[in-house]
């Protein structure tokens, strides 16, 4: 593996230790079980009766999430999550659902309109739905919102941690893939709507020791005239963080700001083929509001 | 001993329905203004709630380009002018090209108000392709030439709080030279006007608007709903000192908690409530003793401003009849994903103008809502330290002190 090229670390340099990382695609089929029957880590709190309403990509996420879990290690304290926060980045959360509110406004006007919708759908849905899951009483938001924001969910969870305020953070994406155009009757001729779930605690902390590593997050703000190559974009971070999409390159970079955060997963991590590094690399303007890639060997 | 230096708000852009800006919002503020009105651009005849704290955005600013600002949909419009204020109104716009300014935005359901928009104007982006579409601070870059990192953060009607708090670490991190921080919400749309309606969450006085927002009044009957925004510059003091810039307050404290109860309703103990607000103090190291105002979150619905008023006596005990409290929601509506934002300026207003804004329509107080209330008229008053109170859906709780600088 060829490690990325990251500016010195200076001031603002932040690092963050992932203690874990859970994942899944699931079908359309496997996310209605879970709006069925909820999944047993979080049966209590999260009832049918909520996930009813719950978007696809929030019980895919709580599925992602509970995987995650299994891999920290046990813990009997009831409280174990109370003082960790949840940031959740979607990919055009409600979509589906608003689609049905424009329509039954339509026919049946103001009455015909949920009053889920609001709750069940908005951005921050995913975030509060998970810390209801956890109990947890720490920050629950969304960030972002769209293909290619995902990185913001990095910074917000470097952000809260940083006064300590809470002890961990929830970094949670999600969002669909669709069957490419003229897919057959093959796996990938399914929608599949991707989760992952990442609990990342401040290195520097006690406490990472405690939970185990499978990773690393590294942030470092750079110059105001900083300048990356940027090339044809050939992957992203939930696809990445998925394993759908974990081939080489093992380095990668992409243009957002004068920001750059580095993702490193060790060869020993659950979703792992081998250790991989992501660089979404924030320098200059980026007219183009998505991330673009630089693939490094 | 090496103490960091502090984060203040230099420039502040601004949009309501009591006006553009931090001058003209804040004198309606002042005046006990009310800017809700019959609901004029859409059809409401069949809609429980009628009224609403609705916006006139404003003209392409000249230092845009016209073409691009008018294709803009309504809510990117307002984020762009409210940001465009915000460093011309701090004195930073000429410079921006050599400092990393940052952008921590709160929208509390962008996608959904463009669909929403969209639909409403017989597209059906809704369900097309969504190639062609950027998010919202992408547009705030590229118009306004911004180069340093940008995020949107969505946190119901918190969001404006949690995007300003988390601004004030980027600073202190020294991850930017300014940050823009803030929030926008264009919220007064049919499909929203009918959830929140038939949620029973919105006030049905729509024979007499002005009356119609109570917050803390025994005969209140529920929220009306708003729009705008506001964005502020945040800079680091040692920034601003020595030139002839000025700062409006110090983002002294932030505190954000979750109840980790219900996606609608708020914890009726509002034991995390009350941890935010402990949070934003400590973290301000300010006393509860020392508060002179406190702008609620306090919407006009029955529960929610007991619940909040039980909140403020758990906090401060034995002061709780020192600060000032007043709910400008009253004025300008619930600005929703914006409200915070906006109620960050009204503790502006009070600290520079030394004039706490009323709660309008403040008749007949609440029993269950004993608090120090401004009612009806503005009282003067120094102001030093405000506190801003901001909770949403999901169990989000907020709290923001803004102390003023010397």
């Amino acid at each position: 593996m060829q490690q990325a090229v990251l500016p010195g670390r200076g001031a603002g340099a932040q690092e963050l230790t992932i203690a874990a990382l859970g994942s899944v695609n699931l079908t359309v089929p496997e996310l209605a079980a879970i709006r069925q029957q909820s999944v047993p880590r979080f049966c209590e709190r999260l009832k049918p009766q909520l996930l009813k309403h719950s978007d696809e990509q929030t019980l895919a996420a709580i599925a992602a999430l509970a995987q995650a879990i299994e891999q920290m290690p046990p813990c009997q304290a009831a409280d174990r999550f109370a003082n960790w926060g949840v940031v959740s980045a979607t990919r055009y959360l409600g979509r589906t659902a608003f689609a049905t509110v424009i329509d039954r406004y339509k026919v049946d006007g103001p009455w015909g309109v949920s009053v889920q919708v609001i709750p069940h759908t908005s951005p921050h849905a995913v975030a509060s739905t998970l810390g209801m899951a956890l109990d947890s009483h720490g920050p629950c938001a969304g960030a972002g919102g769209a293909p290619g924001e995902e990185t913001q969910v990095v910074l917000a969870a470097a952000s809260l941690l940083r006064r300590r305020a809470v002890s961990g953070m929830w970094m949670i994406f999600s969002g669909w893939r669709y069957p490419a155009q003229g897919a057959t009757q093959t796996a990938d001729a399914e929608p599949v709507c991707l989760a992952a779930a990442l609990a990342v605690v401040d290195t520097s902390t006690p406490r990472a020791d405690d939970l185990g590593t499978i990773g690393r997050i590294h942030i470092q703000p750079c110059s105001a005239r900083a300048t990356t190559t940027a090339g044809k974009p050939t992957h992203d971070l939930i696809h990445w963080l998925t394993g759908r999409d974990r081939r080489s390159p093992t380095a990668q970079r992409i243009a957002l700001g004068s920001m750059s955060v580095e993702i490193e997963l060790h060869a020993n991590s659950p979703n792992g083929n081998g250790a991989a590094v992501f660089v979404p690399q924030f320098a200059g303007n980026n007219p183009l509001g998505q991330p673009a890639f630089a693939a490094t060997r | 001993m090496n103490e960091s230096p502090s984060i203040w708000i230099t420039g502040v852009g601004a949009v309501s329905a009591l006006g553009l800006g931090f001058d003209e919002i804040s004198k309606g503020l002042l005046a006990g203004k009310s800017g809700i009105r019959p609901v004029a651009d859409f059809d409401v005849a069949q809609h429980p709630c009628r009224i609403a704290g609705q916006v006139t955005l404003p003209p392409a600013p000249p230092e845009l380009n016209p073409t691009a600002y008018e294709k803009l949909w309504p809510l990117e419009r307002c984020i762009v002018f409210c940001c465009l204020q915000a460093l011309l109104d701090s004195g930073l716009w000429a410079n921006r090209g050599q400092l990393r300014i940052g952008l921590v935005l709160g929208v509390a359901a962008e996608w959904m108000s463009h669909w929403d928009w969209d639909a409403r104007h017989g597209g059906r982006m809704i369900g097309g392709p969504t190639t062609g579409y950027q998010p919202a601070i992408t547009t705030v870059q590229e118009m306004l030439g911004l180069n340093g990192p940008a995020m949107s953060v969505a946190a119901a009607c918190a969001s404006g709080n949690q995007a300003i708090g988390l601004a004030r670490e980027w600073l202190a991190m020294d991850w930017v030279d300014v940050c823009l921080a803030g929030a926008c919400d264009m919220g007064v749309t049919p499909y929203s006007m009918a959830s929140f309606g038939n949620l029973r969450a919105l006030s049905r006085r729509n024979d007499e608007p002005t009356a119609a927002v109570r917050p803390f009044d025994a005969d209140r009957d529920g929220m009306v709903l708003g729009e705008g925004g506001a964005v502020f510059a945040l800079e680091r003091s040692n920034a601003v000192r020595g030139d002839d810039r000025h700062g409006y307050a110090e983002v002294g404290g932030a505190g954000m908690t979750s109840d980790s109860y219900h996606l609608v309703s708020p914890d009726p103990n509002s034991t995390y409530a009350a941890a935010a607000v402990r949070h934003a103090l400590h973290d301000a190291q300010v006393d509860v003793a020392d508060i002179d105002y406190i702008n609620a979150h306090a919407t006009g619905t029955p529960v929610g401003d007991a619940c909040e008023a039980r909140m403020l006596h758990a906090v401060l005990g034995p002061h709780v009849a020192r600060p000032a409290v007043s709910s400008t929601k009253s004025m300008t509506g619930h600005l929703l994903g914006a409200a915070a934002a906006i109620e960050a300026l009204a503790c502006l207003t009070a600290i520079k103008f030394r004039a706490i804004p009323p709660t309008i329509n403040l008749d007949r107080p609440d029993t269950a809502c004993r608090l120090n209330h401004v009612a009806n008229v503005a009282r003067e008053q120094a102001v030093r330290v405000a506190v801003s109170n901001s909770f949403g859906f999901g169990g989000h709780n907020t709290s923001l002190v803004l102390k003023a600088v010397a």
